[in-house]
């Protein structure tokens, strides 16, 4: 089981890093393409004209935007990585739910799926493992993501129980693409229920119906 | 050479809107959409595109699946994949679908035009031969 659970994680950071990098590139290939239009202009447009400086003024803000998202996702990323500096440390679960929800919205968005968050605010911390922590959480997601038919909902709810616990909702909504789907996930649980033990996570299942499935992941507060 | 129409599928709006003006600017007839369904829609519509520049991920179909679609519909026209996809078998597998090529983003314009050249002078090729 050990086995299989290193190479289930390595197998999400494979992901999490090809998501990021390819969402990288398309950033990249605007300011690449901007720039290129740019150089266009100059080269063998007009260079007086008032049309000109506002075509400039235009393309800089989409550069300038770009810039930024693709700044954001390297931070993300950037903190991704971190988390697995070491094993354990207190951390609050909304800012790791943020940091992988970041990584998995375009797969989302090109299957047209919509993730909806609702995190309570002021949440206190948790110690445990952050890196095992965002496995759990971006595994279900990812495969709900993967196995949700076209329209399908994932909602995603953080909340204390007098303040004595954290809980994590992963709900999935809607049709599944076929169904076989769901006896595929209960697999991948069994995985997720060996590593959820070990950290002290509670892991509970609401029976599936045909178009719904909630996860619900319980952390002791520190 | 003739005027080369281009279209360009990307959900990229932005990007797609720059290479389009960029490729106008140097004589080519270049036309934009943002999904496989209105790419499909533009092909059943004449004048068709001599060159169509095809984002692999889209929000509607699959690059693969729009790729296979024109093909069914015309066959010469040349389809170039556009991916930012990091893996060489991208480029096999775009090409055992029926692409004339793959150029991964960012894009090398020089590049990207050579390859439209030689998509339009294949197609040509096929008129003449057909």
């Amino acid at each position: 089981m050990e086995n299989s659970v290193r190479e289930s994680q390595l197998v999400f950071i494979g992901k999490v890093l090809a998501s990021y990098t390819h969402e990288l590139k398309n950033h990249l290939a605007i300011i690449n393409e901007s720039n290129g239009l740019m150089g266009d202009l100059l080269e063998m447009g007009e260079t007086e004209s008032e049309q000109l400086r506002l075509r400039f003024k235009k393309i800089n803000v989409t550069i300038a935007q770009r810039i930024s998202e693709a700044n954001d996702m390297a931070r993300h990323l950037n903190s991704f990585a971190h988390r697995m500096d070491t094993a354990l440390s207190s951390f609050n679960v909304n800012d790791l739910l943020i940091e992988e929800l970041a990584l998995i919205d375009r797969g989302a968005r090109l299957k047209n799926i919509r993730i909806e968050k609702d995190f309570q605010a002021d949440m206190p911390a948790v110690f445990n493992n952050p890196s095992l922590f965002q496995f759990v959480v971006c595994s279900f997601v990812y495969e709900f993501v993967g196995k949700l038919a076209d329209g399908g909902v994932i909602a995603i709810l953080s909340q204390t129980q007098n303040n004595q616990m954290i809980q994590v909702h992963i709900e999935a909504k809607g049709q599944w693409s076929n169904t076989q789907e769901l006896a595929e996930l209960e697999q991948m649980e069994k995985v997720l229920q060996f590593i959820t033990e070990k950290m002290d996570i509670g892991i509970d299942r609401r029976p599936p119906t045909t178009d719904r499935l909630k996860i619900i992941l319980t952390l002791p507060v520190v | 050479m003739a005027e080369i129409k281009v279209l360009i599928v990307d959900d990229e709006v932005e990007f797609a809107a720059a290479l389009a003006e960029r490729l106008e600017l140097r004589g080519y007839l270049p036309g934009t959409v943002s999904c496989g369904k209105d790419a499909l829609a533009v092909i059943e519509e004449a004048p068709f595109p001599d060159v169509v520049l095809l984002d692999l991920k889209m929000p509607d179909m699959s690059g693969f699946d729009v790729l296979v679609a024109v093909k069914e519909k015309d066959p010469s026209i040349e389809v170039i994949m556009l991916t930012g996809h990091g893996v060489a078998s991208v480029g096999a597998d775009s090409k055992a679908k029926g692409a004339f090529d793959f150029i991964m983003k960012p894009v090398d314009f020089k590049e990207l035009e050579e390859k439209i050249k030689q998509a339009y002078q294949k197609r040509c090729l096929g008129f003449s031969t057909a």
